[in-house]
């Protein structure tokens, strides 16, 4: 037993050696090619979130020549005290909530209408991908043209039918639904594209098969369809939630926050205290409550998925899985 | 259960492809039908007829004498398992089972009873609630087999159900399905391309190539009297011998060349001889005999030609011996207590009564072997096939 035991051992170490000689360049060569990477990485991403962080500690003032002084928690107790949060952060719940189910709805309607079209899908998806690709801004300044109520010309059509159109964007009730109404214009085809892929990975057997069961269309898509989607939709949904609740560039255009305080969600108020008033240490306060938010309620949804779809029946839940892990880290 | 009559159907896809080409043949109630054919010979495009899941050009089918060319497959009442990939991946083997009598609002204690009955029929109870992605490949045909058992359906297409799996399941799955088929009694087809499963699930199968229907009969009728050399090279374990000789003549010996050398021919030929001086002749391996060299004597009512052994094979109970004359081979099947050297000089010699003759320009049958060795008869078991 003794000299089988010496023997393996004896030709396996010099091996493991130049093995592990091996490793150790293999290790140098990777850190060396990553080094332009990780410095980029380092100054652009990580410093600026550590500085973020550790400002929101203190009492950070650009505006005021104060000495910075350490505040500990101070900063976000007079944030989570003060009613312009809650109002902020009710905004940005209910602006996530109305936007980003609506953009599954319609873009589930027209991915399962481009499905549809064999001829010339493709011509049509690029079409419907057009808003997607536009800047914000550009987005932003059009819809305000778009919007305006003396020269816009959705308000002359609305007029030509005898329908009096609404102030849109300086309106206090219709503000927000008018900002909901731009983002599901400009990212429904987004969600599109991710159902439209979904769609066309179900197998066509598994149609037939329907089929062959006697399952009429209506049944087909709400048993089997619905359910082999619910991974992209998941998909589609925390991509979009993440979007929303931070949306900024629409609001800065079209309402600036207002009228009043209507639209102004937690992104705009972190502009607002950080470049409109200045206050380093409370912006990056609340930017930090914003980042625990975002994930806990990110990690929320994929929980709730994931113990739904305990057993996954494809590679798809698997992204929402990776996902997951992703925005937690 | 139906009886099932096809009648001149016909499929093009686009202008281009004549798929089906004027195809007709009757399925008799209970009966397990094989449509066979290689890929291409479009017999999945009727199957895919029968099911409803796409329309004829033209013709008419019949299931008991009422036509249902316009009736989804659904109203024609029949299940379908297919080649692989269609169970619904996000529902357990239970809920893929029950998915048909659900969405047709059957109770849910009717439901559990039916699906209990066929899980236990599949061997599949122990699978009931997992998903098709924690099922191997047997079993989610057995599963996809169950789906389509459990409504009672007038006909039951497979389409090619077990191909996909290995052989030893293969062939288990094979006699399963077929002792399923006979206690239900329901009709069915199945398309195939493997002449075995054939031969060995179906009672009565259709032989198909590009698109044109060649032989409907028993296995033992195709096996025994093919219409064509096509067919009778494409069914059986070990395709057929074909062997074209040219320059038939009569000095007073009937003789003629093949693969280059001289081939004594049986006498009886001698009217099935071409103008142009030509024979199409046909022989199973297990029709072929092989001797050594100058060890048999030429006779009037033997072929016999001479080449050389390009391998022999052991199959355990009989020796499959490949051939070579001149550019040329073919294979016999003997008793395994010869043995043959590569490249040894040898006689292959076959009886008149086990040659078969086509038209050496049709390929048609003109003249069936009068003594014919039944499939399974004296053949190796199908796993060397």
């Amino acid at each position: 037993m003794s000299t089988s035991a010496v023997i393996p051992n004896a030709v396996r170490s010099p091996r493991s050696a130049s093995q592990k000689r091996q490793q150790a360049q293999e290790k140098r060569a990777t850190l060396i090619l990553l080094a332009p990477a990780l410095l980029f990485l380092f100054l652009l991403s990580i410093w600026p979130v550590a500085y973020l962080l550790y400002a929101s500690f203190t009492s950070y003032q650009l505006a005021i020549p104060i000495p910075i002084e350490w505040v500990g928690l101070g900063n976000f107790e007079s944030i989570v005290t003060n009613p312009r949060f809650w109002s902020s952060l009710s905004i940005t719940l209910v602006f996530a909530l109305m936007a980003v189910p609506l953009q599954i709805l319609v873009g589930l309607g027209l991915a399962l209408l481009l499905n549809g079209y064999s001829r010339g899908r493709e011509i049509y998806t690029s079409l419907f991908l057009i808003p997607m690709m536009l800047a914000p801004i550009v987005v932003g300044f059009s819809w305000n043209l778009f919007l305006n109520p003396i020269y816009g010309p959705l308000n002359s059509v609305l007029r030509g039918v005898g329908i009096s159109p609404p102030a849109w964007a300086s309106s206090p009730e219709w503000a927000l639904p008018t900002l909901v109404l731009v983002d599901i214009w400009q990212w429904t085809p987004f969600v599109m594209i991710v159902l439209l892929a979904g769609l066309r990975s179900i197998p066509p057997r598994v149609f037939e098969a329907a089929k062959v069961d006697g399952s009429n269309r209506m049944q087909t898509f709400i048993h089997i369809v619905l359910p082999m989607l619910v991974p992209y939709m998941t998909v589609a949904f925390v991509l979009r939630f993440i979007d929303s609740f931070k949306v900024f560039d629409i609001i800065y255009i079209l309402t600036r926050g207002g009228p009043g305080t209507s639209t102004q969600n937690l992104a705009y108020y972190t502009y607002d205290l950080g470049f409109g008033r200045f206050e380093f240490g409370a912006a990056g306060a609340l930017s930090i409550i914003q980042l625990i938010l975002l994930t806990f309620g990110t990690m929320a949804i994929l929980a709730l998925v994931k113990r739904r779809d305990k057993a996954p029946a494809s590679a798809a839940p698997a992204a929402t899985h990776r996902l997951a892990e992703g925005s937690a880290a | 259960m139906a009886s099932i009559t096809l009648a001149n159907i016909n499929k093009w896809y686009g202008q281009a492809v004549h798929a089906v080409r004027d195809v007709s043949f009757t399925i008799e109630d209970g009966e397990f039908f094989g449509l066979l054919g290689p890929s291409g010979s479009g017999k999945t495009s009727v199957l895919r007829m029968l099911a409803g899941l796409e329309s004829a050009t033209s013709g008419s089918i019949l299931f008991d004498g009422v036509p249902v060319e316009d009736k989804s497959p659904q109203e024609r009442n029949i299940a379908m398992v297919f080649e692989q990939n269609a169970l619904y991946p996000h529902m357990t083997a239970r809920q893929n089972i029950s998915y048909p009598l659900k969405i047709r609002g059957m109770s849910k204690a009717d439901i559990d009873a039916k699906v209990a009955e066929v899980a236990g029929m599949l061997n599949i109870a122990h699978l009931i609630d997992r998903r098709a992605s924690q099922m191997s490949g047997g079993q989610q045909q057995r599963v996809a087999i169950a789906r389509a058992l459990v409504r009672n359906p007038n006909l039951l297409c497979l389409d090619e159900p077990i191909a996909h799996l290995d052989t030893l399941l293969r062939a288990r799955l094979r006699g399963e399905l077929k002792r399923l088929q006979r206690s239900l009694g329901t009709t069915s087809v199945i398309v195939t391309h493997d002449p075995i499963e054939a031969m060995t699930m179906t009672d009565r199968l259709a032989v198909m190539r590009d698109g044109v229907l060649q032989q409907v009969g028993t296995a033992d009728e195709i096996h025994s009297r093919p219409v064509s050399a096509f067919v009778a090279q494409f069914f059986g374990l070990h395709s057929i011998n074909l062997m074209s000789i040219e320059g038939v003549v009569e000095l007073p010996r009937l003789m003629g060349r093949f693969g280059g050398e001289t081939a004594n021919l049986p006498t009886a030929l001698r009217p099935n001889v071409s103008s142009d001086a030509k024979l199409l002749l046909g022989c199973r391996p297990s029709g072929l005999d092989v001797r050594r060299a100058g060890e048999a004597k030429p006779s009037t009512d033997t072929l016999q030609v001479r080449g050389k052994v390009y391998v022999s094979e052991q199959l355990g109970d009989s020796l499959l011996v490949t051939v070579q004359i001149g550019p040329d081979t073919v294979q016999a099947l003997i008793p395994n207590d010869r043995k043959f050297g590569l490249d040894e000089p040898v006689d292959v010699l076959a009886d008149e009564a086990a040659l078969y003759v086509f038209d050496p320009k049709t390929q048609s049958t003109v003249r069936f072997a009068p003594r014919t060795i039944s499939p399974g008869l004296g053949n190796p078991p199908a796993v060397y096939a």
